[in-house]
């Protein structure tokens, strides 16, 4: 407990924390899908 | 204040590092895949991914573009069948879909150019594309690959002309078909190609480029995983292909598939589209014509960014339907209209031309009323191996012929009466049924008539060669047949011609003489090479 207070109080520890949640916000945008295509139906006529 | 710096670097260093990362290991999975990737031609996450594109352009392979034509998997000369799914010394690499024109393959080499180690591409033209309101906007922004217009608007190698007019092009077509996608477009186009200083936009575009570009390297490295290996036994050398067989089998193949219409239109597709409404699509396209289109602007900025690029094309010149044109009623005249206009574009900017408008009545050269068939395919695959294997030159003259052979009586024993005697009539006309395969001559018909007349001596042979078309801007220029070669000069009236002494029997020289590859250099340093088949009359 003292080992965990020890990391949270850190003062670098909020930067690393931001950048986890960067990474994390990349990972979740990677699975994401932004294709505003319209659909189109290719007619072979 | 230098703790704060430090601490803003923590969180941007342990993203870059993760980026970065996750870039290689896509980058590397891909690189893993790319040869069971050859052949996935119908593939999103192929098409749309640089870097695997760029890792199968690295292998013995012709990148060929096109559209709907590519997903024709008739008959043994479609790509796929011919070379095995890659097992091959030779592969074409098709890329495109139902929809994609000049415009897009214009925007897609540009991005892929500079990562064709041989320098070359095969465009397959649709007669089709070339309507008075040319692409469709839907069909456009259905086929927009964002990643493709990145690659091509930082190509540092094409004008910014060039660029703003392949800009302007897209820009107008998205922003009534896809406004979000033509938001980012805009914005591509401000801070690459306007080089905008705006730094909002320029990290927005950073931002944003960073995030497609990795979530595209993971979905084509996930999909490549899934791959397997379709490659089948056995290896195929390209250069042992023969042809003529495949021709036979392919007309056999369409006969088989084309048994309930008049159109030589394969059986389903018939069923499907045009069975119900035949007698209504009588004279039902009656002035309707491929003569003005904004798609002949499309293809230009296609050859123009050829030209920068330094890329040599070869245009294919897919013909219409003839017997199914003719019963709609469509204007044939702007048929031909359209053809010449391609040829005039490909002369224009040097490109290659693999000319078909004379199929337009051969049976199973479509498998419908626009798609190849099975004997076009075969036609193509010919073509575009000759293509890959004249390195630094440009084919020009594509196109048709047949051959006759001609037995005469002899005349004289000596060289010059014996090319007069050869061009005096002749009888026994046999026709030799030496059909060619994918011919690369001249549109108006290159044809070389070989004129052979024993001399006095026997086992002495004198073989002259006339050129019957006119080959214009053309010089050096030889023909190669049989293991023989002539010089050929212009006469009087501009035909090539040349006359040489064999020491042979005029049977062994016929016997030899079949088709034949004519030699030269072209416009602009450019060298020809035309197949000349060959029309042989023997004076005895």
């Amino acid at each position: 407990m003292k080992q965990l207070e020890k990391i949270v109080t850190n003062p670098w520890f909020k930067w690393v924390l931001a950048g986890l949640m960067l990474i994390a916000i990349f990972i979740y945008l990677l699975n994401a899908d932004f294709s505003s295509a319209p659909e189109f139906i290719y007619n072979q006529f | 204040m230098k703790k704060l710096l430090i601490g803003i670097l923590i969180p941007v260093v342990m993203f870059g590092a993760v980026v970065l990362g996750l870039n290689v290991n896509y980058a590397a999975r891909i690189r893993q895949n790319a040869g069971k990737m050859l052949y996935e031609n119908n593939s999103k996450e192929r098409n749309n991914s640089i870097t695997a594109l760029k890792e199968i352009y690295q292998a013995d392979a012709m990148p060929v573009f096109g559209s709907s034509e590519l997903f024709s998997m008739f008959g043994p000369g479609y790509p796929s069948n011919l070379f095995h799914y890659g097992n091959s010394d030779f592969n074409m690499i098709l890329y495109g879909q139902g929809g994609m024109q000049s415009l897009e393959h214009a925007i897609a080499l540009a991005a892929l150019a500079d990562h064709m180690p041989d320098g070359k591409v095969v465009l397959i033209v649709s007669p089709q594309w070339f309507t008075v309101d040319s692409v469709s906007p839907d069909a456009f922004a259905s086929c927009f690959s964002e990643r493709m217009y990145k690659g091509f608007v930082t190509n540092p190698h094409i004008s910014y002309d060039t660029k703003r007019w392949i800009a302007d092009r897209a820009e107008a077509i998205l922003k009534e078909a896809d406004p979000a996608q033509y938001d980012r477009v805009c914005l591509y186009d401000q801070v690459y190609l306007e080089k905008s200083v705006d730094p909002a936009k320029f990290l927005n575009v950073v931002g944003w480029d960073m995030l497609q570009d990795t979530q595209t390297k993971r979905k084509t490295a996930i999909w490549g995983e899934t791959l397997e290996n379709t490659a089948t036994e056995p290896a195929v050398k390209a250069a042992e292909i023969d042809y003529a067989e495949l021709l036979k089998q392919s007309q056999v193949e369409g006969e088989a598939a084309c048994t309930n219409n008049r159109f030589y239109i394969e059986d389903s597709y018939y069923d499907l589209y045009i069975a119900s409404k035949v007698e209504l699509m009588e004279n039902s396209s009656e002035g309707v014509s491929y003569q003005e289109s904004p798609e002949y602007w499309d293809l230009e900025l296609f050859l123009k960014v050829c030209k920068e690029t330094g890329i040599q094309p070869l245009i294919v010149n897919v013909p219409v339907h003839g017997s199914w044109y003719d019963y709609i009623g469509f204007d044939r005249e702007g048929c031909r209209v359209y053809y010449q206009k391609i040829r005039d574009l490909c002369r224009t900017y040097d490109a290659a031309i693999l000319d078909f408008s004379e199929k337009e009545y051969e049976p199973y050269f479509l498998k419908d009323i626009m798609h190849l068939g099975w004997k076009g395919w075969v036609y193509l695959d010919e073509g575009v191996y000759r293509f890959s294997q004249n390195p630094g030159t440009v084919i020009e003259y594509p196109f048709t012929l047949h051959a006759t052979v001609e037995v005469g009586e002899a005349e004289t024993g000596n060289e010059t009466a014996t090319e007069t005697g050869a061009e005096a009539e002749n009888e026994a006309t046999q026709e030799a049924g030496l059909e060619a395969g994918t011919e690369v001559t001249q549109e108006a018909g290159l044809e070389a008539v070989t004129e052979v007349g024993t001399e006095a001596a026997p086992g002495k042979t004198t073989v002259s060669v006339h050129i019957t078309d006119h080959l214009s801007d053309v010089q050096n220029v030889f023909l190669e047949t049989g293991g023989y070669r002539w010089e050929l000069t212009e006469d009087e009236e501009g035909f090539l011609c040349g006359s040489i002494s064999i020491e042979e029997d005029a049977d062994a020289v016929l016997a030899k003489l079949q088709e034949g590859i004519l030699h030269g250099d072209g416009r602009f340093g450019a060298g020809v090479n035309a197949k000349v088949e060959i029309n042989v009359e023997e004076s005895k």
